[in-house]
């Protein structure tokens, strides 16, 4: 028996309620007699358990509860399943695609209405078995046969559209083979927003429809192969009837660019934005202002670039230095301050004034850094523990000679030191990092050390991009993304900004968000461009779907409402409490 | 209380009258012959003519006026003076109806076959003492006093027949047909009570008025049994033992009280609540002598 209304039945409580006060205000029956000398000395009947047990057990207080109860009871709108024809099992399939995430109708979504739908089909049929299946790209078994009814309706109200693709029967019969795969099931009822063709016979589709759509389509950057720069291509879609007014939102990273454009009907129209001399790496284009369907406003592209580090030289050439860095990452030197990734300063000065990143060799900053006189190396040591600078150098590999004592501002922080005095200083805001070494690099054995590129690689991933190995464009939500051969992987955080949970040693992650995640590796920054599956654009806006045919296909099991005969079950109760409680009246009115 | 008897009961007593051992003599005229010797020819009153009647003695005058069929009485039939003594004690408020009001009903239609009869009839209602004394009176007005005194009781008290007898005699000279309603459940007063009225010349006619329940109690359990007089009480687990007990205890008490009243010769009737007015008035009393 099936309960529809299963909070009613906490009403029963009220039957217990009953029975206790009855117990408690139970009686001694009382009769008044005209003279006890008749009564006196009367033995009374042996079985006194039986007969206060039998006064214990009022008959009027026992229709009294059945007629509660079976009130209580087809308040709970008890059903039964009965068998109409040859029947088995139903299962009840859920698009969870992103476009059901479009909103249909009363900001209601379509996953909205078809949850709704979902749970009309459970209480119209009365299959003892449901199974629920979200489908998506990456289906989820959300109720099991072996579950209840109400399991299988609690699991549809907790669930959530994904911003996942679609997916086909394919994935239906993956997600279906743990329970007997998809012949099993002599019903499968679908419900999504999109045309399914060539369902099988017990498959039968509900469309949900509703909901207007017009999306970016395709996104795509790349290197403009004649001048420095990038350029992006869109396509924006207006499926719609009606010209509509937008705007394009284009960005790099660093700079953004907006076109007022209008969309004709039925149109599908492609934009073509340059970006000169853009060095941006991760671009993204939206489609202002948002409709039904939000997620295929915003598309997202990480481009990966052959970047070479443009570095100012400053001072006294140094071809170990110019070595290292170039063993890290093709460098380009300027003479030009305004765009110069790093700035190294060799044994010369510089002004306070200088911005930009800097690399001091055995250089001063008069006033923050200053070289003092020379005194003998120690043991080199690190200062500041667990410093991403010495990730992966040994300190005892390193040789100082001599150096010159160093003065460093408060905001710097001694990463090495070479005795007591500083070796290697950082100095990081949000507007640039400041390094600098105190000794002249001939006095010690850093060139020939395979510490030094490394501590030059730590230096440079500190202050820019280092360029990845993989280039991934973009990838789709529910689509695993390959982490492999990127380093060791230190953070991975989402578009939110919220860290991913990755095990040790895991090599890919299935992107859940459509957004820009950042992958942090100790060989540096990796950005991954994530999108909601292009074809989830393409969403029929189909204003409402056909009701299931209920009569039609293999239907097999239907529910017999019980609450009519129970509740007249009730009446007849309630009528031979009537006629009982008449005759005791009657009876209890003779007592003398 | 609800009205005692209705007018179309009343009227059918009209055939029925109270019959006399003969032994007593009233002041006035009636339908008892008196013990003393000689006819008057005083004109009393007018009465229905019943069939049975002495033709002689209809008005053929009022019939040529009236068209109604009166029958003239006189002196010579002396008049009886009826006592209707009720119990009104605690104990007669038990059983539906209540056993006072079934009292009251026979005691009415009885103080009414009196009256019509042109005896005298008083009304003596008693607990533990006399409660009131409506005095025997003729004519229909003493019926709205009975009525009305009836119709008053409140029952309450204990019940002491020897001592309202006694009360009843002192206010009382004239011996007549005294008639007793009560449940009788004070049986040591009875015999010296009805000794006390026998030695009067009283006639007697005893009715024991009882609720059906009294007679054959029902299965109860597990009761509190209350003496609605003393006020004491009794627990007991009432089954069918405990019935069967009572019963016997019950058939012993009827046995004393019948032995006590059927050895004066008094007339003694047992009226359960449930029977029927008519047939106790109509059967009963007609086959127990009473009434004719």
């Amino acid at each position: 028996m099936i309960l529809q209304n299963l909070p009613a039945v906490y009403l029963a409580s009220s039957v217990l309620l009953i029975a206790v006060l009855h117990l408690l205000r139970s009686r001694m029956r009382r009769r008044e007699v005209a003279t006890l000398r008749l009564w006196e000395g009367l033995q009374g009947d042996p079985h006194a358990r039986t007969i206060r047990l039998k006064q214990l057990i009022d008959p009027l207080l026992f229709l009294q509860l059945l007629t509660l109860l079976a009130l209580v009871l087809a308040a709970a709108l008890p059903s039964i399943v009965t068998r109409i024809r040859g029947v088995s099992d139903l299962a009840v399939v859920i698009d969870g695609s992103a476009s059901m995430q479009t909103i249909a109708q009363d900001a209601e979504t379509r996953y909205a209405l078809a949850i709704s739908e979902a749970r009309s089909i459970l209480s119209r049929f009365g299959a003892p078995s449901v199974t629920v299946v979200q489908l998506t790209s990456r289906p989820t078994v959300l109720g099991t046969p072996e579950g209840s009814r109400a399991d299988a309706v609690r699991a549809l109200n907790g669930s959530e559209a994904t911003w996942s693709g679609d997916g086909g029967l394919t994935e239906l019969s993956i997600a279906l083979t743990p329970h007997g795969g998809l012949p099993s099931f002599d019903r499968v009822l679908l419900i999504t927003d999109r045309e399914f063709g060539d369902l099988p016979e017990a498959v039968e589709q509900v469309v949900i429809g509703g909901g207007e759509n017009r999306g970016i389509v395709a996104f795509s950057v790349r290197e403009d192969p004649i001048e420095p720069g990038a350029v992006a291509f869109v396509e924006i879609r207006n499926p719609g009837s009606e010209y509509a007014d937008v705007t394009i939102q284009i960005s790099d990273g660093i700079i953004e660019l907006a076109l007022p454009e209008v969309l004709p009907p039925n149109s599908s129209e492609v934009y073509v934005f340059p970006f000169p001399e853009s060095r941006g790496t991760t671009f993204s284009v939206r489609l202002l202002p948002e409709d039904a369907f939000a997620a295929d406003d915003a598309r997202y592209f990480a481009l990966d670039r052959p970047l070479s580090l443009r570095v100012r030289w400053l001072g006294e050439k140094d071809p170990y230095v110019l070595a290292a860095l170039r063993a890290v990452v093709p460098i380009t030197l300027t003479s030009s301050g305004m765009d110069a990734d790093l700035t190294v300063v060799h044994k010369t000065s510089v002004p306070a004034t200088m911005t930009g990143n800097l690399l001091l060799l055995h250089a001063e900053i008069p006033g923050r850094y200053e070289l003092g006189a020379m005194r003998e190396g120690g043991p080199v040591a690190v200062a500041a523990h667990g410093h991403p600078l010495t990730e992966g150098i040994d300190p005892a590999s390193i040789r100082v000679f001599d150096l010159p004592e160093m003065s460093v501002p408060n905001s710097a922080t001694v990463v090495l030191t070479s005795g007591d005095a500083p070796l290697l200083t950082e100095e990081s805001d949000a507007e640039r990092a400041v390094f600098a070494l105190a000794p002249d690099l001939m006095t010690t054995n850093l060139p020939v050390t395979v510490d030094f590129p490394l501590l030059i690689q730590r230096i440079l991933s500190r202050v820019t991009r280092l360029p990845a190995g993989l280039s991934f464009g973009w990838s789709q939500v529910g689509a695993p993304v390959d982490l492999s051969g990127l380093g060791t992987i230190r953070e991975l955080l989402d578009p939110d900004g919220e860290a991913v949970d990755l095990r040790t040693g895991q090599s890919s992650f299935l992107p859940a968000l459509p957004g820009h995640y950042t992958l942090e590796t100790d060989r540096g920054l990796f950005p991954i461009a994530v999108n909601v599956p292009a074809g989830e654009s393409d969403v029929a806006a189909i204003l409402s779907g056909p009701e299931v045919p209920l009569e039609s296909g293999q239907l097999t099991h239907g529910l017999l409402a019980l609450w009519p005969y129970i509740t007249i079950v009730a009446l007849l109760a309630l009528v031979a409490e009537g006629i009982l409680r008449d005759r005791l009246g009657q009876e209890e009115g003779r007592t003398p | 209380m609800e009205k005692l008897l209705d007018e179309a009961f009343l009227q059918r007593l009209s055939n029925l009258r109270f019959m006399s051992s003969g032994r007593q003599g009233g002041r006035l005229a009636g339908f008892h012959k008196s013990p003393r010797s000689g006819v008057s020819i005083e004109f009393a009153d007018y009465r229905e003519y019943t069939p049975g009647d002495d033709f002689r003695y209809i008005d053929w005058n009022i019939y040529g006026r009236l068209g109604r069929l009166l029958v003239k009485t006189f002196a010579h039939e002396t008049d009886l003076p009826i006592y209707l003594l009720t119990d009104a004690s605690a104990s007669m408020e038990l059983g539906t109806p209540s056993k006072v009001f079934y009292a009251s009903q026979l005691a009415l239609a009885l103080g009414y076959l009196g009256l019509r009869s042109l005896d005298r009839v008083g009304l003596f209602p008693f607990s533990n003492r006399l409660l009131e004394a409506v005095f025997p009176r003729h004519g229909m007005r003493q019926l709205g006093r009975i009525l009305s005194s009836l119709e008053g009781l409140r029952p309450e008290g204990t019940t002491s027949l020897d001592t309202a007898i006694s009360e009843f005699l002192s206010v009382t000279r004239e011996g007549g047909l005294v008639v007793l309603l009560s449940d009788l459940f004070d049986a040591d007063g009875l015999e010296d009570a009805v000794a006390r009225l026998r030695y009067r010349r009283d006639d007697i006619v005893v009715l024991q008025i009882l609720d059906r329940d009294e007679i054959e109690p029902s299965v109860s359990g597990y009761t509190q049994i209350v003496d609605v007089e003393s006020g004491r009480r009794l627990k007991m687990n009432l089954g069918r033992r405990a019935v069967a007990q009572y019963r016997k205890r019950f058939r012993e008490h009827q046995r004393k009280l019948s032995a006590v009243l059927l050895e004066q010769g008094i007339p003694y009737f047992v009226v359960p609540t449930d029977r029927p007015l008519e047939r106790v008035i109509f059967e009963d009393l007609r086959a127990g002598g009473i009434l004719h």
